[in-house]
């Protein structure tokens, strides 16, 4: 009996699929809980739950065309799609954020007491969904950390948001049932779905603007141009002069391109020692990077300038 | 903002000031200018960074490419008066092992004297 480790794509397809099925159960609990209730805060439940699983479910697929789309489509990664898919889900989160917000005002204009078996059932939900987010939202953070893939990081902030949004809803559906004698309590149902809203919000922002520049190809943050730099002027009597350097991000991964010029006396063998120094350091002290020495014999400018 | 002023001396050297940020933008502007300075074919060329607040990567970048290109072309690039700061940042990109760096213009000038007589 053989053992195959697991590749970090099938593992990433693997978490992505669990989530899938996990959103649907949840999505359909959600729905018969609305159904047989008249809570505001379920009903924001089940939109939101249903928006998330829509976006848990472009991730699988985005993750699954990549697995079936042949081995040689992506000769650069799959960063740019997940940087795609990171800001659909962001998208998504707004869409979320603004239909919790209508409902909430509608609710503060119209209170009233929850009540319906829906309740009962939106409550064991809560219990249920609290324990499978978070198991799941932890096991994509590991994911994440061990293959810095954005569609994974942005699976486990979904995950925990969802898991953290559980908790709370099940402590203001307890509150809004304990407290049904009272009339201030017909807000904690409303209110309380504003100050999911605020959490949903940040965590939108986020995924979006990191997705947002990743995707707009930026160049490397000053302390890692300086690391190249650095290197540079570390073998600067090794090569005739520097035409250019370029860098870009594409997901997780950074791509670094360096012209230089070296003497025509020098042998290929030195040229290959200089070049292969100067790549292997950079790529220990710059993560993910993929370093390129091009020969260049006039200046390399900066494509946007143009 | 950032400005450059030149100043022509009679030995053929030339003084060059940086004042303000030499950023991204302007290390576009101030390579062009080192460049023609390289092609005039000046021997000794001592940039003044007493008034210049900031040195990006950009700016760095071209006066690394600078030293490359003086080498070739024969000019000598020396550096003077940097701002703590901007000496942090040229220590941590180990540029101190390329350019000589002097705590004045004066300095500067006497080195190559001194180097000159030797």
């Amino acid at each position: 009996m053989s053992h195959h480790a697991a590749s970090p794509g099938t593992n990433k397809e693997g978490a992505a699929l669990a989530g899938v099925w996990a959103g649907l159960l949840d999505v359909g609990i959600c729905l018969a809980a609305v159904l047989a209730s008249n809570s505001a805060v379920l009903l924001a439940d089940f939109l939101k739950t249903f928006l998330e699983w829509i976006a848990v479910l472009l991730a699988w697929l985005a993750l699954w065309r990549i697995k079936h789309g042949g081995s040689h489509k992506f000769d650069y990664g799959i960063g740019k799609l997940e940087s795609f898919a990171g800001m659909a889900v962001g998208t998504l989160m707004i869409l979320c954020l603004l239909v919790i917000g209508f409902n909430a005002v509608r609710n503060i204009l119209h209170p009233a007491h929850v009540a319906g078996l829906g309740v009962w059932i939106g409550l064991a939900d809560q219990v249920l969904f609290a324990g499978i987010n978070t198991r799941l939202g932890l096991q994509s953070r590991r994911m994440a950390h061990s293959t810095g893939s954005p569609i994974m990081g942005a699976q486990a902030r979904l995950m925990l948001t969802r898991a953290a949004a559980n908790i709370f809803i099940l402590v203001a559906l307890g509150l809004s049932v304990a407290l049904k004698h009272y009339h201030w309590a017909t807000y904690i149902d409303p209110l309380s779905s504003i100050i999911i809203a605020a959490s949903i919000l940040m965590a939108a922002l986020g995924l979006l603007s990191s997705s947002f520049y990743d995707l707009m190809d930026r160049t490397l943050e000053e302390e890692n141009q300086i690391i190249i730099l650095r290197e540079l002027a570390g073998h600067f009597e090794e090569y005739e002069e520097l035409h250019g350097i370029r860098s870009r991000r594409s997901g997780s991964k950074v791509f670094i391109e360096i012209f230089l010029e070296f003497d025509p006396e020098d042998t290929m063998a030195e040229i290959q020692k200089t070049a292969a120094d100067i790549r292997q350091n950079i790529e220990a002290k710059i993560n993910n990077s993929s370093v390129t020495i091009a020969l260049a014999d006039r200046p390399v400018r900066n494509l946007s300038h143009k | 903002m950032f400005e450059t002023q030149h100043t022509k001396h009679d030995d053929g050297s030339v003084h060059v000031i940086l004042k303000g940020n030499l950023d991204a933008v302007a290390a576009e502007r101030f390579e062009t200018e080192l460049e023609s300075l390289l092609e005039a074919g000046t021997p000794f060329l001592v940039i003044d960074m007493e008034n210049l607040r900031y040195l990006a990567s950009a700016g760095l970048r071209v006066l690394l490419s600078g030293a490359k290109k003086g080498k070739k072309k024969g000019t000598e690039i020396v550096l003077c008066s940097l701002q703590p700061l901007v000496l942090e940042i040229f220590d941590t990109a180990g540029f101190t092992r390329i350019f000589s760096v002097f705590k004045s213009r004066e300095e500067a000038h006497k080195s190559r004297g001194k180097r000159q007589q030797a």
